[in-house]
């Protein structure tokens, strides 16, 4: 089982059952056959309901911090109940990148407040792959026109989301590479570093 | 077959699940969003939920298209001639067409943006606008509140095309905008025509409009401060024909709109 | 170079086009204003269909014949001026009391569940019947004289003919048990014996043959 620290300790804005997340997260460990001793901090913003949407993944001291609003978690047909397929999704995109900031290959990687949103999402595309290939279903569909608003809808972006997806990128390296490589378009390079809107007002 | 069918009766298959207002209202997360500080609601691909947000609306045209068509179905069946002449009719007729294809494009754009048929909840008001008995009514209920509202969110849809270099989006979104300001102008016609020596039933038609237009502003669902996912889209309204005075009195609804709902929350927040 | 003074017939060699035509002007208005009437039903009852069908490809189909049908009725009544009915509403009428309740039972399903029953009462009986009555009519009618008819009624057969496969698809692709074929043909049973008794969508003589007093078939028409 995980070294897992749960924010908060239990919910009482939306119907997530606390010790049903905490065996969602021993679930996607076991599938993506990652150490069962991961040290892993998650917190859930419970106040924020579908579609407001967003997520963060950094190290601190040595933990996987997982930040998520509570609406990646939330059934889009059930206000406030936890929909069990995107968690898994979401949890497993999470713990691999996370595993991926522990590792000496993506020692340099930024924060992810401050990657730009094609950094980002190409390192997605890359963790879903991963999440596919260990059993945890995702909505492929939906992944690509996420990463087409942050990549451009361009055959440049298009072929390294396939790069991605057959897992041609495993080093942060590899990735900044690709996305400095892209042909930028003007909606690309309009924009700068991704906001973080949701979980700032927090802070 | 009865004329005027009641909103518990329209068809669906299994994937479609409604929902309702007072749900969201009693949610709550509601009260303490409100306290919390989100920049802008506008509906900007650099936000990191855009995507859902774009799918959810998306989801959301698509079942708003079903309920316009199924509306003007039934405008071309609910009314004898004399309550609705042929033209009338005919003008319905050729919206159930033009409906009927934004169903269908909203099916496509639904599949381009990675969602599904019956992913989101179905909300019936619009349909409800439409139940009304009095075909002038009814015209500017739907023609001209609702496909006004339809120019607003197609405009906004367009932007975030292309804002976000996605051509497909803006593409369609723009010739969906072409239909519903011919909507609109279809409104305004018949509302002129059937109440043209009865002023105090198009004051009243009127009146319905306006309860319409903030139901439909949904505390702040449509306006044009960045409190506003949709926008105002006052280029578009102007050419189907609403005049400065009409569109700011939309602006002022849509402002009391949200005004109401931050009462509504601070009560129950 | 081609001289153009040099004298050539008013009709080409391969121009058949003739005078004679089964219909003077009052027959061939009343027959469109009889057409006009029925479009005008149907468009109206395929609107009213649309909240009233669960499956989403029919109720988008039913969306579009829906103006297709209007357009028609438009198309016949826009005729009617022109063959000396400057009223197009006095002459947009059933063909008699029989197509009146053909009409009404075409119509009359509305539950969620009918929906075979909507769609072989128009695709299965009524549009076989619109096709053979325009057919008929733009066969016989003179092709000289009443051009401008022939004109509409083709742009309307195309629509009819597309219409129709469309909505036989439709109802094959629904027709899948025992039941429903049960269903589809007691649908159809009902609603021909209706139009049968109504002698066709235009009355009697609709393709020529008129049923006399004792309701044997005569070759009587109308010219």
């Amino acid at each position: 089982m995980a070294n897992l620290l749960l924010i908060p300790e239990e919910f009482t804005l939306v119907l997530f059952e606390a010790s049903r997340m905490r065996e969602l997260v021993d679930e996607v460990i076991l599938a993506i056959d990652a150490p069962s001793d991961l040290e892993i901090t998650l917190e859930i913003d419970e106040e924020l309901a579908q579609p407001m949407t967003a997520s963060y993944v950094d190290v601190d001291d040595g933990r996987i911090a997982l930040w998520y609003s509570g609406g990646n978690f939330e059934d889009t047909k059930k206000a406030r109940v936890l929909d069990e397929e995107r968690a898994r999704r979401e949890l497993g995109v999470g713990i691999l990148r996370g595993m991926d900031r522990l590792s000496p290959e993506f020692a340099g990687a930024p924060r992810d407040n401050e990657l730009s949103d094609a950094q980002r999402l190409l390192w997605e595309v890359s963790a879903d792959a991963r999440c596919v290939r260990a059993g945890i279903p995702t909505r492929e569909d939906r992944l690509r026109y996420v990463y087409r608003l942050a990549c451009g809808f361009s055959d440049t972006a298009d072929a390294a989301y396939e790069k991605a997806w057959s897992g041609g990128f495993t080093t942060w390296q590899s990735i900044a590479d690709a996305v400095a490589n892209m042909v930028p378009t003007a909606e690309t390079t309009s924009r700068g570093i991704r906001r973080d809107d949701l979980r700032k007002i927090r802070e | 077959m009865k004329r005027f069918l009641p909103v518990e009766e329209l068809a669906r298959d299994e994937r479609f699940i409604r929902s309702n207002i007072a749900d969201g209202f009693s949610d709550p997360r509601n009260g303490r969003i409100q306290q919390r500080t989100i920049s802008t609601a506008r509906l900007q691909p650099d936000r990191a939920s855009a995507p859902d947000r774009a799918r959810s609306l998306m989801h959301g045209i698509f079942v708003g298209e079903i309920q316009a068509l199924e509306a003007a179905g039934r405008t071309t069946f609910d009314f004898d001639d004399t309550d609705a002449p042929f033209a009338l009719k005919l003008d319905m007729a050729r919206q159930c067409w033009d409906e009927s294809r934004h169903v269908e494009i909203s099916v496509k754009l639904g599949e381009h943006m990675g969602t599904e048929i019956g992913e989101y909840t179905e909300a019936t008001f619009l349909y409800e606008a439409a139940c009304v008995t009095d075909p002038a009514m009814r015209l500017a209920g739907v023609n001209r509140a609702l496909e006004g509202l339809a120019i607003d969110v197609f405009n906004t849809m367009k932007d975030f095309g292309e804002a976000s270099g996605d051509p497909i989006l803006k593409f369609c979104e723009d010739w969906m905008l072409a239909d519903e300001v011919t909507h609109v102008k279809m409104g305004s016609d018949w509302l002129r025509r059937l109440t043209e020596r009865d002023p105090e039933r198009r004051e009243r038609a009127l009146e319905f409009q306006r309860a319409v237009d903030k139901l439909f502003s949904l505390g702040g669902f449509r306006g044009e401060t960045d409190e506003s996912p949709i926008q105002i889209a006052r280029r578009f309204r102007e050419l189907a024909g609403f005049d400065t005075k009409e569109i700011d009195e939309i602006a002022g609804l849509a402002a009391d709109a949200l005004d109401d709902a931050r009462a509504l929350l601070g009560q129950t927040g | 170079m081609v001289d153009g003074r040099k004298p050539r017939p008013a009709f080409a060699p391969w121009d058949r086009r003739a005078l004679p035509g089964l219909f003077d002007v009052e027959e061939s208005a009343r027959r469109v204003g009889a057409y006009a009437w029925l479009e005008m039903r149907l468009f109206e009852a395929l609107g009213g269909w649309i909240a009233t069908v669960p499956e989403l490809d029919v109720k988008l189909v039913l969306g579009r014949h829906c103006f297709h049908h209007a357009w028609h009725a438009e198309q016949l009544q826009q005729r009617l001026p022109e063959l000396r009915e400057m009223n197009p509403a006095r002459l947009t009428l059933p063909a008699n009391d029989g197509i009146v309740a053909f009409a009404e039972a075409l119509i009359e399903p509305e539950a969620a569940e009918q929906t075979i029953e909507k769609l072989v009462g128009v695709f299965r009986v009524l549009l076989p019947r619109t096709i053979a009555a325009y057919t008929y009519h733009l066969n016989g009618t003179s092709t000289i004289t009443d051009a401008p008819t022939i004109r509409t009624l083709n742009f309307l057969l195309q629509d009819e003919f597309e219409d129709w496969r469309e909505g036989e698809m439709l109802l094959q692709s629904l027709i899948t048990t025992p039941e429903q074929i049960e269903r589809a043909s007691n649908r159809a049973k009902s609603l021909e014996s209706l139009i049968v008794a109504a002698g066709g969508i235009a009355g009697d003589g609709t393709l020529g043959q008129g049923t006399d007093e004792s309701g044997t078939k005569s070759e009587a028409v109308s010219q």
